[in-house]
């Protein structure tokens, strides 16, 4: 069974140094299916974390840190960038709206915040195959590439967050992702906000991952970004809790 | 980047008299990439003290209005950001702005509104900019 898409929040972001930052689906999302979420932020403290408890939701759910990028620092600047990929493969029977909330942590005085959550059908019960993380300096950032994956059917989710190399208050012209990448959220400016882009891959075959993007104006950034692969339940494989629910299980 | 001369009223305020009151804006039409910016134009970050202050975006879909996002600010976090005046270049903020875009491959909104929470009195006006 292949992974599929279901829905999106859509592009949620502040600035001025918000305590957290949430997005809403338009509708509930279904039970059993997984959220996920990518996110990228900025300050001028080094102690700038997506970290392992930094997303949450108002429906009780768990949310595992899939992969963090590298804590990047923009040249000698006091302007640190990070970025991470969270999820929930099997969500339980939600009620009300459904809002994801992301946290990130630090003692910065700036900062701004950008994420997307999104719905998936079909993850496995232990769906989180392999990550893959980079950061640095230039024009194309990297999430680096990962180990082989184990199975055909898998989603490939990445995410980056980028500056400019010689100074932040810009708005890029483009990022573009390479291959058959599906942009799930863009963010072109690095002067209000912070830029970097997130993007999904739906998997039919094994191999390496990675996705790589090219920025236009300005030419070389900052970056940091991480790439995280989640495996497809298999037919007649290990019982998802969506099979428990239906079972009568939890409820 | 977003400057505040591009930024219009929404017709939502937080009158001093009123803590803890929420504030709703009018119906604010989308523009053509279904995309918004709402920022809370205030003077009084500095004078204020453990205040915690809400804003909320609202998307119009098959006629019901639904969130769609939402931040938390305190104003000494707020008060922070605008004395750093800068980072890394970057512009001066002009204060908190919340902003919420669709996904391209996703239904976009009719409408929006904005509320405004916060925890103790501040005078405030919500101004938004559809893209």
């Amino acid at each position: 069974m292949a992974i599929a898409f279901v829905k999106s929040t859509g592009k949620f972001r502040a600035t001025s140094n918000p305590d957290s930052v949430s997005g809403s689906f338009a509708s509930l999302p279904a039970a059993g299916n997984a959220v996920t979420v990518q996110a990228w932020a900025y300050d001028n403290a080094a102690d700038l974390d997506l970290a392992a408890g930094g997303c949450t939701d108002n429906q009780s759910n768990s949310y595992s840190r899939a992969v963090r990028g590298p804590v990047t620092q923009r040249g000698a600047a006091a302007d640190y960038m990070v970025s991470a990929i969270y999820y929930d493969e099997s969500i339980g029977t939600p009620g009300g709206t459904f809002t994801i909330t992301v946290n990130p942590a630090g003692t910065g005085s700036f900062g701004a915040i950008v994420g997307v959550g999104i719905e998936w059908s079909g993850f496995a019960a232990s769906s989180l195959d392999v990550t893959q993380t980079a950061g640095g300096q230039t024009g194309s950032p990297t999430t680096g590439t990962t180990a082989a994956t184990a199975q055909n059917d898998e989603l490939a989710l990445a995410v980056m967050g980028c500056s400019d190399a010689a100074n932040a208050d810009v708005t890029y012209a483009s990022i573009t992702v390479d291959g058959a990448h599906i942009e799930r959220a863009e963010e072109l400016d690095s002067d209000t906000y912070q830029a970097g882009e997130a993007d999904s891959l739906i998997l039919t075959t094994t191999g390496t991952q990675s996705a790589t993007w090219t920025t236009v104006s300005p030419a070389s950034s900052w970056y940091s970004g991480c790439i995280a692969t989640f495996k497809a339940a298999v037919a007649g494989g290990a019982v998802a809790r969506k099979d428990l629910l239906l079972l009568g299980v939890g409820q | 980047m977003i400057l505040a001369s591009q930024l219009k009223a929404a017709a939502a305020t937080i009158p001093e008299a009123k803590r803890s009151a929420a504030r709703e804006s009018g119906d604010i039409l989308a523009g053509p990439t279904g995309g918004i910016h709402a920022f809370i134009d205030s003077t009084e970050w500095a004078a204020l003290d453990d205040t915690k202050v809400t804003l909320e975006i609202w998307a119009q879909y098959d006629g019901l209005f639904v969130p769609q996002c939402s931040a938390i600010w305190t104003s000494a976090k707020v008060r922070a950001a605008m004395d750093t005046k800068e980072l890394g270049g970057r512009s001066a903020p002009i204060g908190p702005i919340l902003s919420w875009e669709p996904d391209a491959r996703m239904p976009k909104p009719a409408a929006f509104r904005v509320r405004v929470f916060s925890s103790k009195p501040i005078t405030s006006s919500v101004k938004v900019l559809v893209e």
